[in-house]
């Protein structure tokens, strides 16, 4: 799906908790929520402090230059 | 469209994100209340993706998925949907100035499903065309 919509010309950064499927996908841009759990791939309910850390980490990999087919570990410490 | 396993398609972006219009799309299963849930019987699988409007209330959505609970556990978006649609805190970025908007509409699927070639030949497809007619500027993917 990423790669589709990115064939189109239309940037994408991908969250992902699944570092081996994403990974057989190659994908243009991703984070990995490092021992985040399914279910809150952006943090835990209401808790919006680290949700919004986790979208400025998704989002800046749109605007920095990369190397496609990654997926950077990020640590995020209040979760 | 067949896309090469090799060749890693991919934009450069040449705005700042205090400028980009942001959608979101997701395979995590949500949907509108009074949206149709997505079909968690595995025998029948569902290959179908759900119109979300950018000006949703984040207390009308919900989640349905068929992936068993000890790997997703969809009582935490159902408490905050934000958990894996960040809907609200995209608004707060725009007004914190540092987003420059949320797209009209955001487009959800639900993983899991098996229905891998209706979903590669059909489904992605059609979300791919609603995605370039949205106008957004990029696309944030999340999963559950």
């Amino acid at each position: 799906m990423q790669r589709g919509i990115e064939a189109q010309g239309i940037p994408t950064s991908l969250i992902t908790l699944d570092v081996e499927q994403s990974s057989l996908m190659r994908p243009p841009r991703a984070i990995h929520p490092v021992g985040f759990e399914f279910g809150h791939s952006l943090g835990k309910p209401n808790d919006k402090n680290t949700q919004m850390k986790v979208l400025y980490a998704a989002l800046a990999e749109l605007v920095e230059r990369q190397e496609p087919g990654n997926i950077h570990e990020s640590h995020f410490p209040t979760y | 469209m067949e896309l090469s396993r090799k060749a890693i398609p991919y934009t450069p972006v040449d705005k700042p994100l205090h400028e980009m219009t942001i959608m979101i799309v997701s395979t995590s299963g949500v949907h509108l209340k009074d949206q149709e849930a997505y079909n968690t019987d595995p025998a029948e699988g569902d290959a179908t993706f759900r119109i979300i409007p950018g000006d949703v209330d984040s207390k009308d959505l919900t989640v349905t998925h068929a992936a068993p609970k000890d790997h997703y556990n969809t009582d935490y978006p159902k408490e905050d949907i934000n958990c894996v649609f960040p809907i609200d805190r995209l608004r707060e970025m725009v007004d914190d100035g540092d987003l420059g908007g949320v797209a009209e509409k955001h487009l959800t699927m639900m993983g899991y499903s098996m229905r891998l070639n209706k979903i590669n030949k059909e489904t992605i497809p059609a979300l791919v065309k609603e995605v370039v007619r949205s106008k957004a500027d990029a696309v944030l993917l999340t999963a559950g």
